[in-house]
């Protein structure tokens, strides 16, 4: 309890409360409106548009949130003209449809998406910027001061069947606005939870629209901070978690109201109030995580494994990705942004890679070193597809030896006592990584020079091949996004050239949806059951848990799998664990 | 609570020359007709026969393709059954209240001054001891009085009201039936969209419409046979013991 109370003096913390109060006094006055004038889906579409304005913003180069407003905007306006017989659904689902096809075409077509868009879809609560608090502040001024003017308009077109079209299309850039406010705090995609949730779960104590308007209120302050709560309890990213906590709040002031109804005329807000302090009270004693903050911060699993290795016993490293999850889709948890906050040493692997990381920092207001391993590399390799350098370079051992001799470097600098442990450690990765090249290259030479093409699902192993002297003659998506998908035309001439080259083996990533890779080696005979490791790694303690574990299993099924079983070599006898 | 002009020689509603409809070809032809403040005015047609239209037209709503038409003192709409939402949580007096807005610049709310006029209304209607009420709890013709509370609220001189009788009790009809006599007496000009021809027969005026304006005058002068079934055609039904009885009604909403 006092771990979960002194959680809420972290200034961070503070903020996070503060915007979604902000946002509670936006949810209070627009909620029961967007449920009376039947606006729960545009709300939702409004946020859910804002991704083709990121991707757009992307591509264009302009501001994620600027990007994100201009498409929700969008899709506001379209809602209200089209045209006048078509009703306000279908015509919110007309346009979102259409901006979302532009999206997925841009994302497939133009650009990868940068760390922007994924920050941006599935909100930074905890990293919220005084920016962030002013447009929540400034949407809670306009949505009461709407409100105010508007309602009894808005009342009188429902109820004596009056047309306000400037008031109508007021509430609807109200709604517009406010949910956009919404969009740095929970994402694009959980924008409308507390501009609908709350609203919902008060309308059954409510029986007049101030009533419910205050009823709201209380139960958005309740979802919002019991969800960051629950958030900073169990370590979950915040956005979902206040999703999740608003959802269960509905269902659980709906039974309760059926409840109080069926046993007594009981004081309204009666079964309420106990159903909240119920929950409230199960989410307090239930979590108390206890963590404590390591002093260096790794942003992927593949840093953190090489920082960890360099650090040994002596600094317990954080990853803030876990392992196994896309680096695409990252939400910070309270515990990464408390360790951001207290960080010394901020390890990441470079721009195109891990980008959100600089931002991430500058938000938890932490004062850590940024080491930027991409910028001191001897092996830099340049693509045409990525908008500098390949960011893939952890796929070329030689890299890592320089990386593990910067990253001992650094842990010297912030913890002098133990510099002799951890410039020994960096030399012994390496002399591993030199050694894992070594033996790499000669397992891959009894390839015949038929078996050396690949293909694999998306371009992370320029470095590989490079090294390995392996050709790279197609991928099969052609960015990064996971919205992006190949066009029938680009995938034809891939399983062409597959044919006419003989390759055996297609190769899925781990992370990545392998439907495609399938159907491509059901079309051209080549097998495509072997998977490898990209951006990320296993869970700890698994055969690739670690770098070395990552680029043994890649090597050796790629061996196996290019020279359809006839070459196999074990690089290590026992799985390179134990490195 | 109205206050009757002090120049009620001169019409309340004048009408020449109307061509109404909704773009396209004209939905309503030939109107012409003069209403004196106190009057009601039945207005008599089938379905689609354009009683809607008139209402909508009169009200502001559509914009007369040829000729014009006078109104004189602020006019009140109570519109069909269907409107007036029964899940929102509002009571009887929140929704006269709304009557008020039409005066008001669009940077007022309802003051005092207004939730003063809209009790007064509502006690003006019989309603004043349902003023918190929620409005879904209140009967069809309670519901159908607090409309035209909202209208008296406003200040409205000339009610228009569309088949405000529409799916009412006999017992709720004879109220708001009561209550409409009660506005005429007191200078307010009634306009009311109707199938029954017993009431029309016992108000001021009655306008037949069918397309076209077919009739007006004094009802003993426009309800004859002849007008009547240009009015509704062949469905015109004879009741033993003399009278007419239009087709049944069809409530619709749009």
């Amino acid at each position: 309890m006092s771990h979960l109370a002194s959680q809420f003096l972290h200034p961070f913390v503070q903020r996070a409360s503060l915007e979604l109060l902000l946002l509670c006094v936006t949810a209070a006055a627009l909620g029961p409106w967007i449920l009376m004038r039947g606006l729960g889906f545009f709300a939702h579409a409004i946020g859910t548009a804002a991704f083709p304005g990121l991707i757009a913003a992307d591509a264009l180069g302009i501001a994620p949130q600027l990007g994100a407003t201009l498409g929700a905007m969008g899709v506001a306006a379209g809602s209200g003209v089209v045209s006048p017989t078509t009703r306000t659904g279908t015509r919110t689902a007309l346009w979102l449809t259409g901006a979302m096809a532009v999206g997925a075409l841009l994302a497939s077509n133009i650009s990868r998406p940068g760390a922007g868009v994924d920050s941006a879809l599935f909100g930074s609560l905890l990293t919220s910027t005084t920016a962030d608090l002013l447009t929540a502040a400034g949407a809670a001024c306009l949505a009461v001061g709407a409100v105010r003017l508007g309602g009894p308009r808005w009342l009188s077109e429902g109820m004596l069947g009056r047309s306000w079209p400037f008031w109508n299309s007021a509430l609807l850039g109200v709604v517009a606005i406010a949910v956009i406010a919404q969009l740095a705090a929970v994402g694009a995609l959980l924008a409308s939870t507390l501009l609908v949730l709350p609203a919902a779960a008060a309308r059954p104590w409510a029986s007049t629209i101030q009533r419910w308007a205050f009823v709201t209120g209380v139960f958005a302050v309740f979802m919002s901070l019991l969800g960051l709560t629950a958030s900073l309890s169990f370590d979950t990213p915040p956005g979902a978690t206040i999703a999740l906590t608003a959802g269960l709040c509905v269902v659980g002031s709906l039974c309760a109201r059926s409840v109080s109804r069926s046993i007594s005329r009981a004081p309204i807000g009666g079964g309420g109030a106990a159903a909240m302090a119920l929950s409230a009270l199960i989410v307090t004693t239930v979590g108390c995580a206890q963590t404590t903050t390591p002093p260096v911060v790794a942003t992927t699993p593949i840093i953190g494994s090489i920082t960890q290795q360099v650090a040994g016993n002596d600094i317990t490293v954080k990853t803030l990705i876990p392992a196994g999850a896309d680096p695409h889709s990252y939400e910070p948890r309270p515990s990464d942004i408390d360790a951001l906050s207290t960080a010394e040493l901020l390890v990441r692997s470079g721009p195109g890679m891990d980008d959100w990381a600089k931002r991430a920092q500058d938000r938890a207001g932490g004062k850590a070193t940024t080491l930027d391993l991409a910028a001191g590399l001897p092996i830099a390799r340049n693509a045409a597809q990525f908008k500098s350098t390949d960011p893939h370079w952890f796929h070329d051992p030689r890299n890592i030896a320089a990386a593990a001799v910067t990253i001992g470097n650094a842990l010297s600098e912030i913890d002098p006592t133990h510099a002799l442990a951890y410039r020994a450690r960096a030399g012994r990765l390496a002399r591993t990584a030199a050694d894992l090249d070594r033996r790499a290259r000669r397992c891959v030479s009894k390839l015949k020079s038929g078996e050396r093409n690949l293909v694999t699902d998306h371009d992370a192993f320029g470095y590989l091949a490079d090294r390995l002297g392996l050709r790279i003659i197609g991928t099969l998506i052609p960015s990064q996004s996971t919205a992006a998908a190949p066009s029938p035309r680009a995938l034809d001439g891939l399983a062409r050239k597959i044919r006419s080259l003989g390759v055996k083996a297609i190769f899925p990533e781990r992370a990545v949806d392998p439907r495609l890779a399938v159907n491509l080696g059901r079309q051209t005979g080549a097998s495509s059951k072997e998977q490898l490791d990209a951006d990320t790694l296993g869970a700890a303690g698994t055969r690739n848990g670690t770098w070395q574990g990552m680029w043994v299993n890649n090597v050796e099924t790629l061996v196996s799998a290019l020279s359809g079983g006839r070459v196999t070599c074990a690089i290590t006898q026992n799985g390179g664990g134990s490195y | 609570m109205v206050p009757i002009s002090a120049q009620s020689a001169q019409p309340a509603v004048l009408v020449e020359e109307l061509v109404a409809g909704y773009g396209g070809t004209p939905a309503l032809t030939g109107l012409d007709f003069v209403a004196a403040p106190g009057e009601r005015v039945a207005l008599l047609g089938p379905n689609g026969g354009g009683k809607t239209t008139l209402i909508r037209t009169l009200q502001g709503d559509l914009t007369p393709i040829s000729g014009t038409f006078t109104l004189r003192g602020i006019v009140g709409h109570v519109p069909q059954k269907s409107s007036g939402r029964n899940d929102w949580p509002v009571t009887a007096l929140d929704v006269a209240i709304c009557g008020t807005l039409d005066a008001l610049p669009w940077w007022r709310v309802p003051g005092k001054a207004q939730r003063r006029a809209a009790r007064e209304a509502l006690e003006a209607v019989g309603l004043g001891e349902r003023s918190s009420t929620p409005y879904g709890e209140l009967s069809g013709g309670q519901q159908r009085r607090t409309q035209v509370a909202a209208a008296l609220a406003g200040g409205a001189s000339v009610l228009l009201l569309d088949e405000p009788f529409a799916g009412l009790d006999a017992v709720a009809a004879d109220r708001l039936e009561k209550l409409l006599a009660t506005l005429a007496d007191s200078g307010t000009t009634l306009l009311i969209a109707t199938h029954d021809l017993d009431q029309a027969r016992s108000w001021e005026k009655v306008l037949c419409l069918n397309g076209e304006q077919l009739a007006f005058g004094p009802p003993e002068a426009v309800l004859t046979r002849q007008t009547l079934e240009a009015t509704f055609g062949s469905d015109l039904l004879e009741i033993p013991g003399g009278g007419f009885m239009a087709p049944p009604h069809h409530h619709h909403d749009h």
